[in-house]
């Protein structure tokens, strides 16, 4: 192809900007959702209103986290509950034993045979688990189990099973299957006998370890009973709708006899747990019979008093703790609970007796996890006798005193009671504690309850001091580390609270000098690092917290790797969180350095990209927070020390190099820091692996440099900016793993270099148009993608670039900075440079445009014709003929492919011509001829 | 002529058929014939029989299938509801109306009882006859008597205060050392009314594993050649279970089993009486303590204007 000759012509017009037209607003597309999460963070309850089939998004993660989180679920349970009614309110007691239910089934399990004996479930066994059971067995139990099953079909007979655990459960399920099924088809004696052979199961204590699930499973299927009995007499009472009020009179005459039937009938059951149990278990009945409070006061006094003729301690509890269950419901006295309590201390010291004979035998079981089985009962319990109720509750707190061994009991008062309650009497319990000798429950255990208790509720201010340190005079005598630490764990909230940094500090170094001992640290990082994370998160400075001398130390306990970095990471998450806005203290900073350089040392190559990322942002988060006002000297040799530091990470140099760039630009006299700040980021870039973030960096640098008027610097950056390139590769891989090409990156960012060197001065040193010269030989060399169209885009604009150079007046300055409109003040050789420039990249771009004609692009060839034709009508010089044709040429080629263009893009490229046209006809009307002529050229052709 | 499809049946107005003595029974005999039907008579009988038997033990087995005790009619009492004649089709009711008044020895109608060799029964049946080809149809209704409540005066024993120890058996050499007091809140009871006492354990060398509370019945049938008395088991609960902690009271509860007691009765023929006997169950041996309670009937069955409504 013949050289083009380019001359570029003068601009004749005043380029003018349009604005778009504004308005204020108060509408956003995102405006609903932010409106709606805000509500859902002051009020949960709105928030299941507020999205209810609105936002599905939400919705689904709503239940995510509901479903993670069992506590949120419960709370919101609660306040939903406690929002509808009081009546609601009145039994939220029992609402709790559901969740009880199944942290006493995960609590208490066994690997001991369970024995469970029954006359039901014989089809259950039979098919279920018989068949693994004959494999199993040997031939003598096979004759056994046989004969077993020959039994099966007399009617009644009683079968002993020794069932794991996980067949236990199923036999419960099916028995309770077994029991709705025999209800709903009318054998009603079937079910009573089920339901009764069930509570006889409850006095077999002899796994003990699971009775407490024991308990669970049975009263689940005697409150199913229960249930059904009620259900059933209600529906009885409540009488055919529309019926006369004789005839539910008569309904409610035979209700009430059944209901009385069911009572004589259990009345005759000879052993006295079941009866007891059953009498329970359908004592909500007894609404149908007796009608006022005191009756069935004296009715659930009676059962209590009844309760005393079980011997066994463990078994008598929770079979008070099922009166207590069944009688919240019902009514609100706790007159019978408080008897209950009464009869169980006098019992009480029968279970010492026991526990005295469990400490001869362990292998039974331990006296520590004998008198854990009473926990659940006795706390439940306690909890329903205080609740709504203090009177009881300081009456319980004396009567506790009073018992011998009253160490199980302290626990479950401590564990159930009001934390008010327990805040107000705190030094009380702690003498308790204090005096506590009780086999089988540590000091420890104790201990820990109560710190949690004032951790969320505090005692009196005034008390506050006096009950720390005699608090911490009992912890301090534990000498098991093992004890000692889990007792500082719930008692580290409380200090972090309510005391002074002193405190804190001092808790630390008690903490550290006891850890070390024998090493111990090794065996509790978790609770080291709750407790540390307990610390920060309720202690109001984390600043004051950095820089107590026993803080780094503490720091140094974590001699694992793994726990050493994960304490790092929450300290700088919580620093990123709670602390100010600014940090300038030299000591603060100095201790996240350190803190920080754990973290960074502990990345290498194996290192997982997120992890990276996450640590790379929180030490960026800390980078940010460094503030030292107007003392830039020392801000800028922080950010050296950082540098020094974080060597391992790049999102850190990267936000060090942003940093630096805009305390530069916070420099207002000192020439000598700016350079310096620019130094130091031409020093840092290359140590950034990534070439995309290099280029920006230095680009962003050398602009930094041009605004301060440090042309060298800029040179250097522009010059590194463009050498580096080469080296970007074709595409990346992002997040998800896709690869992305780097194209389109490419193109932005030589559109953004052109403008900015557009008033890049020419350097004396390296001639006309150094940097544009240098630029179009990279972006020659360059391989593309085949076909694709950036080499041409980026052609496009180097040629709007070139243009400009070509002006009189550059359209933008910078102050100080002498451009090269200035510096060659429009000469002519300095044109004739740009013009041959100029037809170099036309040359390039034709040749561009053949090879994507070769390979059939015909769509983006016509396109990007068309660009260069409208290129050639405004800025060269249309009286010379060659470029006339050119344009001719070009417009013809688009037009070839007119089918594939967009329907607008041809008429609209017209218009932009004769807008074009309107805009010179009056400046230079030789030029409006001219285009004119071309007009009619191309309307000819 | 066909019957299948005849169908009667007694009806009492009274729902739970708890009648009194010298009330009118009151009721109506109910057919339901899907065709006219002929019949021989209509009969209504009212019998009430104390049936007595000696047992076995006491008399021998030949003596007791054979010499058993002539049986005691209280009440028998007929009624023609029709002369022969025709039912018409559909519904058709027959009422009538009975005083339950004895009129000869005893003078009085006892209360409905059932046991092992003394039974007191109420019933009323109605014979439809037919003609020679048919057979004759009966239906039997029984209902109850019961002693109006007398309320206990104030008089009568407070409590029966009790003890056991190892004086209570006789072979003393095996027996385990041990003392239990205890009371039973009276020694009438009402019927209606659970049996309420309490024990304490004060001492026992060796563990208990039970203590049960027993209710028998003491039947006794007197005739000119001799009588035979026989205790039989009515109900037996437990009261505590295990060694239970001493000096703990413990509640004595039991509910009485409506269908097997009456208030005690004691006539020239024949003696209903119940007795309670208190079983301590120790690993080898039991001890027992039998106390001889009085049932009347002091409280009616519960008060029936009680209500539910407003739950």
């Amino acid at each position: 192809m013949a050289t083009v000759e380019w001359v570029c012509a003068p601009r004749c017009y005043q380029v003018s900007k349009n604005y778009l037209k504004s308005h204020v607003t108060h509408e956003h597309p995102l405006k609903q959702l932010n409106a709606s999460v805000s509500v859902a963070e002051s009020n949960p309850l709105s928030l299941a209103l507020a999205l209810e089939g609105t936002d599905p998004l939400s919705k689904f993660a709503r239940q995510d986290e509901e479903l993670n989180d069992p506590l949120t679920q419960m709370a919101n349970q609660f306040t939903y509950k406690s929002k509808l009614s009081d009546k609601s309110e009145l039994d939220d007691n029992t609402l709790n034993w559901s969740t009880r239910r199944l942290g006493i089934l995960n609590r208490f399990n066994t690997n001991e045979k369970l024995s469970l004996s029954t006359s039901f479930l014989c089809t259950g066994s039979a098919e279920g688990g018989g068949e693994n059971f004959k494999a199993q067995t040997v031939v003598a139990d096979k004759v056994k189990y046989r004969l077993e099953q020959l039994d099966h079909f007399d009617d009644g007979s009683m079968r002993h099973m020794n069932l794991t655990q996980q067949e236990y459960i199923l036999r419960f399920d099916q028995l309770k299957q077994e029991l709705t099924q025999s209800w709903h088809n009318d054998q009603r004696v079937k079910a009573l006998k089920i339901a009764i052979q069930c509570a006889k199961m409850l006095s077999d204590a002899s796994v003990l370890q699971f009775y407490p699930s024991q308990y669970v499973l049975i009263t689940d299927i005697l409150d199913v009973f229960g249930k059904l009995v009620y259900e059933r007499l209600r529906s009885k009472a409540a009488g055919v709708p529309g019926a006369s009020a004789t005839a539910l009179h008569r309904e409610r005459e035979t209700a009430r006899d059944t209901c009385q039937n069911w009572f004589y009938k259990i009345a005759s059951i000879r052993e006295l747990l079941p009866r007891v149990y059953l009498e329970m278990a359908i004592f909500k009945s007894y609404e149908f019979l007796a009608n006022s409070q005191h009756e069935t006061e004296q009715l659930l006094l009676r059962l209590t008093s009844q309760l005393r003729g079980i011997a066994d301690p463990l078994v008598s509890s929770y079979a008070r703790c099922y009166l207590v269950r069944v009688g919240v419901p019902v009514t609100p006295t706790k007159q019978y609970i408080r008897a209950n309590f009464n009869d169980l201390f006098i019992l009480y010291p029968q279970i010492f007796r026991l526990v005295a004979r469990f400490n001869l035998h362990p292998e039974i079981i331990t006296a520590s996890a004998y008198l854990q089985l009473y926990a659940p009962a006795l706390d439940y319990m306690l909890e329903c006798l205080v609740y709504k109720g203090e009177q009881y509750a300081q009456e319980m707190l004396s009567e506790c005193k009073q018992l011998k061994n009253n160490g199980a009991v302290l626990l479950s008062i401590l564990n159930s009671f009001k934390r008010e309650f327990i805040a107000t009497n705190a030094m009380e319990f702690l003498e308790l504690i204090n005096n506590c000798d009780t086999p089988g429950v540590t000091k420890t255990q104790l201990l820990r309850p109560l710190g949690s208790c004032v951790s969320s509720c505090a005692p009196l201010h005034e008390q506050r001091l006096t009950f720390l340190h005699a608090a911490f005079k009992t912890i301090n005598t534990l000498t098991d580390p093992n004890e000692y630490i889990n007792c500082v764990e719930t008692w580290a909230p409380f200090v972090a609270q309510y005391f002074t940094i002193h405190e804190v500090n001092q808790l630390l170094g008690e903490l550290n000098t006891r850890m070390c001992l024998g090493k111990a640290y090794e065996k509790h990082y978790a609770q080291l690092q709750s407790i540390l994370t307990r610390v920060m998160q309720n202690y109001r400075s984390i600043e004051l917290l950095l820089i107590q001398p026993n803080f780094l130390p503490y720091l140094d306990l974590f001699h694992k790797e793994t726990a050493r970095v994960e304490i790092c990471k929450i300290i700088l998450n919580y620093y990123k969180q709670n602390s100010e806005e600014r940090t300038y203290d030299a000591v603060v900073t100095n201790a996240l350095m350190f803190v920080g350089k754990i973290l960074n040392d502990s990345v290498n190559a194996l290192t997982v990209e997120d992890e990276r990322r996450q640590i790379s942002e929180l030490i960026n988060s800390f980078i940010r927070k460094v503030h030292f006002g107007k003392d830039l000297e020392q801000q800028l040799s922080f950010y050296v020390e950082a540098r020094g530091t974080f060597s391992n990470l790049d999102a850190v140099y990267v936000t060090l190099v942003h940093a630096t760039c805009k305390l530069a630009m916070q420099a207002t006299k000192s020439m000598g820091f700016v350079k310096a700040c620019i130094a130091y980021c031409y020093i840092t870039i290359p140590s950034i692996s990534s070439v995309q973030q290099q280029m920006d960096l230095y680009l962003l640098c050398g602009q930094l440099a041009l605004r301060h008027v440090c042309l060298g610097q800029a040179d250097a950056c522009f010059e590194a900016a463009l050498q580096i390139v080469e080296e970007l590769p074709v595409a990346i891989v992002d997040f998800e793993g896709k690869s992305r090409s780097l194209e389109r990156y490419l193109v932005t960012y030589f559109c953004n270099m052109l403008a900015t060197l557009i008033i890049v001065p020419d350097s004396p040193e390296q001639g006309v148009l150094y940097f544009p010269r240098l630029l179009l030989d990279v972006v020659g060399r360059r391989s593309f993608k085949p076909n694709s169209t950036a080499p041409t885009i980026i052609y496009l604009h180097a040629l709007d670039m070139l243009y400009v150079q070509s002006l009189k007046q550059f359209p933008y300055h910078i102050t100080g900075v002498v451009s090269n409109d200035a510096l060659y003040g429009h000469d002519p050789k300095f044109l004739v440079e740009v013009n041959s420039l100029c037809a170099q990249v036309v040359e390039a771009i034709l040749v561009q445009l053949k090879t994507l004609g070769a390979s059939q692009q015909t769509r983006d060839q016509a396109q990007l014709a068309m660009e260069l034709f409208m290129r050639i009508v405004r800025y060269a010089d249309l009286e010379k003929e060659p470029l006339c044709q050119l344009a001719v040429k070009l417009w013809l080629l688009a037009n070839k492919a007119q089918a594939q263009l967009d329907s607008e893009t041809i008429p609209q490229t017209l218009c932009s011509v004769e807008h074009f046209y309107r805009l010179v006809k009056d400046n230079s009307p030789a030029r409006a001829q001219t285009i004119a002529k071309l007009l009619l050229r191309l309307r000819d052709s | 002529m066909s019957t299948s499809g005849f169908h009667f049946e007694i009806k009492l107005k009274r729902e739970n058929k708890v009648y009194y003595e010298n009330e009118m029974l009151v009721g109506c005999v109910q057919f339901q014939c899907p065709a006219e039907t002929k019949h021989e008579g209509i009969q209504l009988t009212l019998d009430a029989i104390v049936n007595l038997q000696l047992s076995t033990k006491t008399v021998g087995l030949f003596d007791a299938l054979y010499n058993s005790v002539k049986p005691i009619t209280l009440l028998q009492n007929s009624l023609e509801l029709s002369a022969p004649g025709k039912l018409s089709a559909g519904n058709s009711e027959f009422h009538f109306e009975l005083p339950l008044v004895c009129k000869k020895e005893p003078r009085r109608l006892y209360e409905t009882y059932h046991g092992i060799f003394i039974s007191i029964n109420y019933q009323l049946k109605c014979d439809v006859k037919r003609n020679f080809l048919g057979k004759s149809l009966q239906k039997v209704q029984q209902f109850c008597v019961q002693y109006k409540p007398n309320p206990f005066d104030d008089e009568s024993p407070k409590f029966m205060p009790f003890s056991l120890s190892m004086s209570n058996v006789k072979d003393r050499v095996t027996m385990p050392r041990f003392l239990i007091t205890g009371r039973l809140d009276r020694s009438e009871y009402c019927v209606t009314m659970p049996i309420t006492g309490n024990l304490t354990i004060q001492h026992t060398d060796t563990p208990i594993k039970s203590i049960e509370l027993q209710l028998v019945r003491v039947e006794t049938c007197g005739c000119d050649e001799g009588y035979s008395k026989d205790a039989t088991e009515v109900q037996t609960i437990q009261i505590a279970d295990g060694n239970v902690m001493p000096k703990l009271e413990i509640p004595i509860y039991m509910v009485l089993p409506r269908l097997f007691t009456c208030p005690t009765l004691l006539t020239k023929n024949f003696k209903i009486e119940f007795e309670l006997n208190l079983v301590v169950v120790f690993k080898e041996d039991t001890v027992s303590e039998n106390f001889k309670i009085v049932l009347r009937r002091a409280v009616g069955p519960l008060p029936s204007k009680l209500t539910t409504a407003g739950r």
